[in-house]
């Protein structure tokens, strides 16, 4: 039974590492911006403000995203105020953030590596 | 009907979401705010200032009265709801100078997911029927010698319209898949 449990949940997680790595630019934006507790409205401005405006995310794909994000468990509901819904990140969250974090800082490595030459 | 208000007879399909978007932009801009629509092409409008509006058509077949937050979010973003029709919610904000402002879907993935919703909940069951109903009517009429030959022309009739509709929206999809698979 605890074996079936822990063998269930890895399957889930590899899946969900399969989905969101590499992620796209909203997804890893919005991930980034939810380490602190913010709605969709609040999030688009954080990533319009860290791009200097030069990404902007319609309310569509914001909501869109929340919605798959909430549902495979990188992110969770935390409160409603003025019906505006609040999301936080979650451990799941964080280990995706951060194996997108690692695949990131590789490419930009190479990067690096290959204007050095 | 008042000096306020007119009614437009206006025939878009399913995949041409993007230009009944244009044209109720240039309905705006003379001066007239779309006001309810009734399928398949009967447009009510009122009177207003004219303005740089953008309209913006989104196909959702959530029940908008338990989606509150997300017409929050879209209130929060400038974007005021109109009305909907057959899942269609018909949305406009004041024209913004940066393109992506203007838009509901900033992405191809989640414009991708609406067409792909549009095709799963309009364009499969339009098909079917035209498979499982028209087609069949048309052959039993030409085969069967007893059938009332004003039927047989009705049916006839119904498969060309129901034809020309099936190629221009198939012709569409093909158009906006394009357009949205493009990286940018």
């Amino acid at each position: 039974m605890y074996r079936g449990l822990t063998y269930g949940r890895c399957c889930v997680e590899d899946r969900i590492r399969r989905i969101y790595v590499p992620m796209t630019e909203t997804g890893f934006y919005i991930l980034l911006c939810l380490q602190k507790e913010s709605h969709g409205y609040g999030i688009g401005q954080r990533i319009s403000d860290m791009t200097g405006g030069a990404l902007i995310i319609g309310p569509g794909t914001m909501y869109g995203t929340l919605s798959k994000m909430e549902k495979d468990g990188l992110i969770q509901f935390s409160r409603e105020e003025d019906k505006r819904k609040f999301y936080l990140i979650t451990d799941l969250g964080r280990e995706i953030l951060t194996l997108e974090k690692q695949r990131i800082r590789r490419l930009y490595k190479l990067v690096e590596e290959d204007e050095a030459q | 009907m008042s000096k306020d208000k007119k009614a437009v007879l206006r025939f878009f399909t399913i995949t041409d979401y993007e230009q009944e978007e244009q044209w109720l932009k240039e309905m705006y801009r003379g001066g007239w705010k779309p006001h309810s629509f009734v399928p398949p092409c009967f447009y009510t409008f009122e009177r207003c200032e004219p303005a740089d509006m953008v309209f913006r058509l989104e196909f959702n077949d959530t029940e908008i009265t338990s989606q509150s937050d997300y017409l929050r979010m879209l209130d929060d973003y400038g974007w005021s709801y109109l009305f909907s029709c057959m899942s269609w919610r018909y949305y406009c904000k004041p024209a913004d100078t940066k393109k992506e402002a203007n838009e509901l879907f900033t992405d191809n993935v989640s414009k991708l997911e609406m067409l792909n919703r549009v095709v799963r909940r309009r364009l499969l069951p339009f098909a079917v029927i035209f498979f499982c109903c028209v087609l069949p009517n048309v052959y039993r009429g030409f085969s069967d010698s007893g059938t009332v030959i004003g039927w047989n022309l009705a049916w006839t009739a119904i498969l060309l319209i129901y034809s020309i509709i099936m190629i221009h929206c198939l012709l569409g999809l093909k158009r906006l898949r394009i357009k949205y698979s493009t990286k940018r």
